[in-house]
């Protein structure tokens, strides 16, 4: 069938049950549902099991304010410090729902955001941050770096 | 035929209890570790058992380390017969801070390098070795009966951890200019085993892969580089070099290696050389001035170097590489290596020990190996 891609609508279920809907253009900035669009999968509604509501919601936010060309350089770069301005959980959770629906720009921001999360702080820190044991034997737990130790950039 | 291997899944978890955790506990690892990739490997190190293996492992960015040429300090300090010198190649890991030998080089033909001789009482034989695309190369040195000891390159990947040799020289040499630029391998002048003037002027180059042969390339007008081992600095789409080293009178060359063409080396350029001269990333040269121990940076539009520190411990410097930020320098007749912050403002400065017995010929900046087991053996 040849209907005008910008107005073609594309459904979605979440593992919750919630459904969403979105015009192409917005989908598509996910590698994974842009693949299906184009073999003619997307006719009915996708069902992604991987994905909850509230998160699902979250990305497509980020990929609607993506495609919208009325949104300025300095209000998209607003709008993504705001949005990365969320707790670990939900952070983890995008991060899965980025790499499993393959939005690049969202999965970027938000590796960074975890990163930035990491850098400068002490090994304790964290540890206690993350969750994460301390399970060097007493052997490795001298070899710990010491502070004015070098390295290359 | 589900209740055999739900048996067999229960066997396995008991025979190969989880060892290590999760790098992320609630996200799957292949996610975390695109995450962590993203951060120095300096603060990855001293959290955990699974991040500080993840810096190590083949599919992490692989950071820099030392790579050093050492010879075993000949034990006499009268020398009236020669000492056997041995040549060993290790690596300094600046994350970890230790020393790790490299595997070692093929057994067949075997490497037979002279190192020190009656003849040749206050300095060493040269070896020489340049570092290119990640990998070191082993070039020119003296065999014990003063013919060059290598007619090919020796090619150390850190990487693979393997040694190879590449395609044989035209005119296998010591005592030449060799140096790296844009991925390329040269060689200009030096001796076979003895001086001829066909060896001294002849240019040869290779490309790393390259298995088949050396491409010649324009030769020299006379033999006035043939009277040291000389590092060629690759810069720029250039190779620069000069033909005596230290603080003494020298001339300068420049190859240009789009156009296959040698030229005089810029007043500006030859007037700062005064010790071992790198450059990083082929971008910003830096020379050491030896006597004076001052750190100075090349500035091409005013044909002039820029100081940018001076230390009584860069004084008689013998060598030195540029990366990752750093310049390392072989120091206080070989047995330091001093690295020098040229990133930050202030121009911190380091000190590496060599392990005891040792004495540094070359130094260079490449990836670290990669290590599979954890127990990595270390050189005390």
């Amino acid at each position: 069938m040849s209907s005008s891609k910008s107005n073609k609508i594309v459904k979605l279920e979440s593992s919750d049950n919630k459904t969403f809907e979105v015009e192409e253009a917005v989908a598509v900035q996910s590698e994974t549902l842009k693949n299906m669009v184009d073999d003619g999968c997307a006719n009915d509604t996708i069902p992604l099991p991987n994905v909850n509501g509230k998160i699902l919601e979250m990305v497509l936010g980020w990929c609607k304010k993506h495609v919208d060309e009325t949104v300025t350089g300095d209000e998209l770069n607003k709008y993504e410090a705001d949005f990365l301005d969320l707790d670990q959980a939900d952070l983890y959770g995008l991060l899965m729902a980025a790499n499993f629906l393959n939005v690049k720009g969202l999965l970027d921001r938000v590796l960074q955001r975890v990163a930035d999360m990491i850098k400068g702080k002490k090994p304790e820190e964290i540890r206690r941050i993350f969750n994460i044991k301390n399970d060097f034997t007493p052997e490795e737990e001298e070899e710990i770096r010491l502070e004015n130790a070098w390295a290359f950039d | 035929m589900a209740n055999a291997n739900k048996c067999r899944k229960q066997m396995d978890d008991n025979h190969h209890p989880s060892q290590t955790q999760s790098l992320l506990p609630g996200l799957p690892d292949h996610i975390a570790e695109l995450c962590l990739s993203l951060i120095h490997p300096s603060s990855l190190y001293s959290v955990c058992r699974s991040w500080r293996r993840l810096i190590y492992s083949p599919s992490f960015p692989p950071f820099l380390s030392l790579y050093v040429l050492l010879s075993s300090s000949s034990s006499s300090s009268s020398s009236s017969t020669s000492s056997q010198s041995h040549l060993h190649f290790c690596t300094f890991d600046p994350i970890s801070s230790t020393w790790h030998p490299l595997p070692p080089p093929p057994p067949d033909p075997p490497l037979r390098v002279l190192l020190h001789h009656p003849s040749f009482i206050s300095r060493s034989l040269p070896i020489q070795s340049v570092s290119v695309s990640g990998n070191l190369v082993l070039l020119a040195a003296t065999a014990h009966n003063f013919t060059p000891a290598l007619s090919r390159p020796l090619i150390f990947n850190p990487l693979y951890k393997t040694w190879a040799f590449g395609p044989p020289l035209a005119r296998p040499r010591r005592w030449c200019a060799a140096g790296a630029a844009r991925g390329e391998v040269y060689v200009a002048s030096g001796m076979g085993s003895q001086f001829s003037i066909a060896t001294a002027r002849s240019v040869e180059k290779w490309k790393l892969g390259n298995q088949r042969n050396w491409e010649r390339k324009s030769g020299l007008k006379d033999g006035r580089f043939s009277r040291e081992a000389i590092d060629a600095v690759g810069w720029r789409g250039k190779l620069c070099m000069v033909n005596v080293k230290g603080d003494a009178a020298k001339e300068g060359l420049v190859y240009d290696v789009e156009k296959d063409a040698w030229e005089e080396m810029p007043e500006g350029m030859i007037g700062g050389w005064r010790g071992p001269v790198a450059a990083m990333d082929e971008e910003v040269m830096y020379a050491l001035h030896e006597r004076r121990g001052a750190l100075r940076k090349y500035d091409p539009e005013r044909d002039a170097w820029e100081e940018i520190m001076e230390s009584e411990r860069l004084r008689g410097a013998l060598q030195m590489a540029a990366g990752g930020g750093r310049v390392c320098v072989i120091c206080g007749v070989g047995n330091q290596i001093v690295v020098v912050d040229v990133v930050a403002p202030l121009g911190r400065l380091w000190v590496v020990d060599l392990p005891t017995g040792f004495e540094a010929v070359a130094v260079h900046i490449l990836p670290r190996m990669s290590r599979l087991e954890f127990g990595f053996p270390s050189v005390e």
